[in-house]
């Protein structure tokens, strides 16, 4: 007989071993206690087997995340293989993918080596990470930043894989779709460079330059804008969040916490909540396509 | 702070779907904007939230297809 870390047992009751295997494969284990970095009510020796170890914790996390993304390219390659003819929109996404997943697995390959052939704690992403950690949250400058990684390697064993200029280390970070888009404005704040405006050299409205103009000369400095918006692509980043299994699962949290009891516990749990996904639904049907203002009609309705 | 010669505004997004206890912490608010100075936009905030509006009306009327973790 042993303790039953299961959500239900929670450390209180004892089962025998075949039982508790059984609860914790069907009710989960309590999360509190999963949390704890030593199993305490089950000696040491559980811990160390079942690999709980905070120390490696966030380089684990690091190389989870790229993992995530670079299986999520294989799952759709997969399908692929196996459904012949995937209906029209997966395949096209598939298509994207694989043409993609070269990249990736490169990409992977390139991230994965230790940092140096004997190092068990960095691999090359990690290191790099959380060297540009340090530099954002210390605001260091980038030319500090550089003359850092050109003596970091010096001091490294041989056959290190770290990048020896802060232009390597930015493209590396770059390859994770991280990053930002700059898009140009007009000065007077009338329009975006972008679409049909793309490749105007003037506002399409107040008719002032794109580029920055030299107060002395007069001289048009072609290639240098005035304003630059900057945009960090919210898609992408709502994709990559899906991809860690701890985090798809808060991002569903208003789904799955209903509470199934019929007592209210959060707003989730209200008639008004169902009448809101109802009316929602509805408006999706009637019209084909819903704007963000008819769901502030719904909600305002609703009130 | 007196005579500020420069003002940029950053547009946060806030991710609702998250739990209430998680959905304000610092790393799960969402940079998505930043409008440069030197004056602060006024009305013509709409010009620059353009990008970000395109993408959240995208993703409410398609929708985007993603591996659940």
């Amino acid at each position: 007989m042993i303790i039953c870390p299961c959500k239900e047992c929670r450390n209180v009751y004892q089962q025998s071993s075949s039982d508790v295997v059984v609860h914790l494969v069907t009710k989960g284990m309590d999360e509190a206690y999963k949390l704890q970095s030593e199993w305490y009510h089950h000696g040491d020796s559980v811990a160390s087997a079942e690999g709980v170890s905070t120390t490696n914790q966030r380089n684990d996390e690091i190389l989870e995340l790229y993992k995530a993304a670079e299986y999520f390219d294989e799952e759709l390659a997969s399908k692929r293989d196996l459904v012949e003819t995937p209906l029209g929109d997966l395949a096209e996404i598939a298509e994207d993918e694989d043409r993609r997943e070269d990249e990736f697995l490169a990409k992977l390959a390139d991230a994965e080596p230790p940092l140096y052939p004997s190092c068990l704690n960095h691999i090359k992403l990690s290191a790099i990470v959380s060297l540009f950690r340090i530099k954002t949250r210390n605001g260091w400058s980038d030319k500090s930043f550089n003359e850092l990684l050109e003596t970091l390697p010096n001091m490294l064993p041989k056959d290190n894989v770290l990048h020896t200029s802060l232009y390597d280390v930015k493209k590396f970070l770059k390859s994770f779709d991280m990053g930002y888009e700059k898009i140009h404005a007009c000065v007077n704040d009338c329009c975006l460079f972008r679409k049909k405006y793309k490749k105007l050299d003037n506002c399409p409205k107040c008719k002032a330059s794109r580029w920055k103009i030299n107060t002395h000369s007069g001289v048009v400095k072609k290639g240098v804008p005035q304003k630059v918006l900057r945009y960090f692509p919210i898609i992408l980043r709502l994709k990559r969040m899906f991809r860690t299994a701890e985090m798809a699962k808060d991002l569903r949290w208003h789904f799955t916490n209903k509470s199934s009891d019929g007592k209210l516990r959060h707003p989730v749990d209200s008639v008004t909540w169902d009448k809101m996904n109802v009316s929602i639904q509805h408006l999706q049907l009637k019209q084909g396509t819903c704007d963000l203002d008819c769901l502030q009609m719904a909600l305002i309705r609703s009130i | 702070m007196k005579n500020i010669q420069y003002s940029c505004w950053p547009v946060l997004l806030v991710n609702y779907n998250l739990p209430p206890d998680l959905c304000m912490k610092k790393e799960n608010i969402m940079f998505t904007l930043l409008i440069p100075g030197p004056q602060q936009p006024g009305n013509s905030i709409d010009v620059y939230l353009e990008p970000l509006i395109e993408d959240l009306n995208h993703l409410w009327k398609k929708g985007e297809v993603t591996y659940d973790a």
